[in-house]
């Protein structure tokens, strides 16, 4: 029985976003509402938004949401699920918010091992205040802050952070995938559905890095910033798993179907 | 590929008629145009409400049913009707 | 129940008495037996007691849990205060009921362990941007910390605000006899809490307000309600003010200190008084009109550079209001402000 069907999840609210045109932010907001749909979650996870481009993301989940100020959000993802253990709690953080300025929060938060979500999106650059440099911006990579280009004498090095978390005992699952094609964009969905069973289990922290585009600040069109993504990025950033317990890979691949939204062709 | 387009002919009428075009949530970032297989996704002359090329589809019988129109866009612009509801498809189709 | 208790401790065992279950925060000296007493005392009662990584990710942590519903307790000094100013602004315009205890110690900067006063600007004017105030307590026992403790969560909730309790190394440190109040649960409703949007609309717990018209209609709302605070929270006491000849005005462990003066200088024949704030902010300026109406002078104490002096010449204009105070951490002795009595009415007689 060949099945063809996508109909946008629930938990996303009708609002047309801001993002610009080719923005990755309109993709993972979508794939973190199908997951929560998918889980059956929105009426038990409150989400927290932080400072970017993202910070309106309470506009376009409909979901119970704090807003952090910039980089805090694992420290107030922390405060709620130590009130609230079982409810579902995500942060959703740029570059600069988790890289930077909450560098101290997340790092924290993984070694505590915290039983919170986290969906991070490294598109190279601090969007939302016009396209400065992160600390994950490339060598060499222009931007508004580095306009010859990030310069290692003086910038240093950028961080990947799903390696350096990786490192440490508390996080249960890391993963770094991109959404510059449509199999990323599948893999990214499982990554996060997995993200979501490993909070769920009570594993510990979890995190998904993106790669993401941002074709506005990158100076691109919307389709050369997904191929710069892949040419550029994906070398620097390699995609994969980092951590994962074997319990949540088994889970997630041979657990309940999902119901609501599908992206699968079934040909029987 | 074959197999799978005589099945799509024969049993799904909704891979027939292409994805629900939602036109005004469309930013014109132009992914789903290279991204379609069949390559039936266009940029239009016409500019939705907020000032964007809005994205059309040129021959709706082509379409595989592939999704990745669905899986890429960052704007929610295309959906499938269910299985059972293929008239809600025609009706919002552009 | 009377028993000793090191002021830091009465805090920390007034809080969970209060219904307080959830704290956290960061050492810093000289508030950090507080916090090492909830590490027991938490646990103990199925309370959550969490070292953050900082005082600014403590104070985050307090959002987090304020906004699902918890009533939460941090505490720091000095410079670990400064760090959560960020925080308490964003708790004010959130509108998140919180106590949040500074021990003070000397400053600025690093500064010194010793005790000091010189916090009072930063929690009156508010430390953190924006046009927010914050309830401001000030104990001088060990007995009115319990006491203040209960009422800190109590308006903390009633007005969805945090409040400040301001006191000072000293008083952190000293023991005294205290009665401890019954032990009470949290059973506030607070339909606006995030904890899940089941069987409801969703609530989302902010302080953006991108459109201008919605954010001065924000600050509206918040400046109706510090009126509010302000007409009704005021907290004075007077000792000996009726017939004071000289007015001493002081605050936390200056006014232990002073009152210790009054009794002195009154046994030599020299009426003085001491019209003691208990809430810095709102600062009881009517009451102080009062207590000042029959006094030839009016003598702010303090230990700082002169802060809630200011204060006192808002509420007290066109009048010549005195200042003494000692900075680096030296707690001012009843003898330098008996000295100084003497010298403003010696000065005044001349």
């Amino acid at each position: 029985m060949t099945r063809f069907s996508y109909t946008p999840p629930n938990t996303l609210t009708p609002a047309i976003s801001h993002y610009c045109p080719g923005c990755g932010h309109g993709v993972v907001h979508r794939l973190v509402a199908e997951v929560i749909d998918d889980l059956g979650l929105r009426e038990k996870t409150v989400g927290v938004a932080s400072v970017g481009c993202s910070v309106l993301i309470y506009d376009y989940l409909d979901l119970d949401m704090q807003e952090a100020s910039h980089g805090r959000a694992p420290a107030v993802a922390t405060g709620i699920k130590r009130v609230l253990p079982d409810r579902i709690v995500f942060t959703y953080q740029g570059d600069g918010d988790l890289a930077s300025i909450g560098l101290t929060e997340i790092v924290h938060a993984a070694a505590r091992g915290e039983n919170i979500t986290v969906v991070f999106i490294n598109n190279a650059n601090y969007g939302m205040t016009g396209g400065q440099m992160a600390p994950t911006t490339l060598p060499g990579q222009k931007t508004a802050t580095s306009p010859g280009g990030r310069d290692l004498t003086r910038d240093g090095y950028p961080l990947r952070m799903a390696e350096l978390l990786s490192a440490l005992d508390g996080p249960a699952y890391i993963a770094r995938v991109a959404v510059n094609n449509p199999a990323g964009v599948v893999r990214t969905k499982k990554s996060i559905t997995k993200a979501f069973r490993c909070q769920q289990e009570g594993l510990g922290f979890s995190m998904v890095e993106v790669l993401s585009a941002c074709p506005t600040c990158w100076g691109m069109e919307p389709l050369t910033a997904l191929r710069w993504i892949k040419e550029q990025m994906i070398a620097y950033y390699p995609l994969g798993v980092f951590k994962e317990p074997s319990h949540v890979r088994a889970v997630a691949e041979y657990g309940e179907e999902p119901q609501s939204c599908r992206h699968e062709i079934k040909c029987g | 590929m074959a197999t799978i387009q005589q099945t799509c002919s024969s049993e799904t009428a909704v891979g027939r008629i292409g994805p629900a075009i939602r036109g005004e949530r469309c930013k014109g970032c132009g992914i789903c145009t290279a991204f379609c297989p069949p390559k039936i996704l266009v940029l239009s002359d016409h500019f939705n409400p907020r000032g964007y090329p809005e994205v059309k589809i040129t021959d709706a019988g082509a379409c595989r049913g592939c999704l990745q129109c669905c899986l890429m866009c960052p704007d929610v612009v295309f959906a499938f009707a269910q299985k059972d509801d293929t008239h809600a498809s025609d009706d919002e189709r552009e | 129940m009377q028993v000793m208790m090191k002021g830091n401790e009465a805090i920390g065992e007034a809080a969970v008495r209060a219904g307080c279950r959830y704290y956290f925060g960061y050492p810093i000296t000289p508030q950090t037996e507080l916090m090492e007493y909830l590490a027991r005392r938490m646990p103990a009662v199925g309370g959550t007691f969490l070292q953050a990584e900082s005082e600014l990710a403590a104070v985050y942590m307090v959002f987090g849990a304020a906004g699902a519903g918890a009533r939460v307790l941090t505490s720091s000094s000095g410079p670990g205060t400064s760090l959560k100013q960020e925080g308490v602004s964003f708790l004010a315009s959130a509108e998140l009921p919180c106590v949040i205890v500074n021990v003070m110690r000397g400053g600025p900067g690093l500064g010194t362990i010793q005790p000091s006063q010189g916090d009072y600007f930063q929690a009156t004017r508010g430390g953190g941007h924006g046009d927010y105030r914050v309830l401001v307590m000030s104990p001088a026992s060990v007995q009115e910390m319990v006491d203040l403790v209960f009422k800190s969560f109590a308006k903390a909730e009633l007005y969805r605000t945090p409040v400040v309790l301001l006191t000072d190394g000293v008083m952190g440190q000293m023991m005294e006899s205290v009665v401890l109040p019954e032990a009470q649960t949290d059973e506030s409703a607070k339909p606006w809490i995030t904890d899940g949007c089941k069987g409801r609309q969703r609530r989302v717990i902010k302080s953006l307000y991108l459109d201008p018209d919605q954010m001065e209609a924000h600050n509206l709302h918040l400046q109706a309600k510090y009126r509010q605070m302000g007409a009704n929270e005021v907290m004075s006491e007077g000792y000996c003010v009726e017939d004071a000849e000289l007015l001493i005005v002081a605050f936390g462990i200056c006014a232990r200190v002073a009152r210790s003066a009054v009794d002195s200088l009154r046994e030599t024949g020299i009426r003085a008084g001491l019209f003691r704030p208990v809430t810095l902010w709102p600062f009881p300026a009517e009451s102080l009109q009062s207590a000042a109406v029959g006094a030839a002078h009016v003598l702010t104490v303090e230990m700082n550079a002169g802060q809630m002096v200011d204060d006192v010449r808002l509420a007290l204009p066109g009048r010549e209001i005195h200042f003494y105070g000692r900075m680096g951490g030296i707690v001012v002795s009843a003898r330098e402000i008996e000295a100084e009595v003497r010298r403003i009415i010696k000065g005044e007689e001349k």
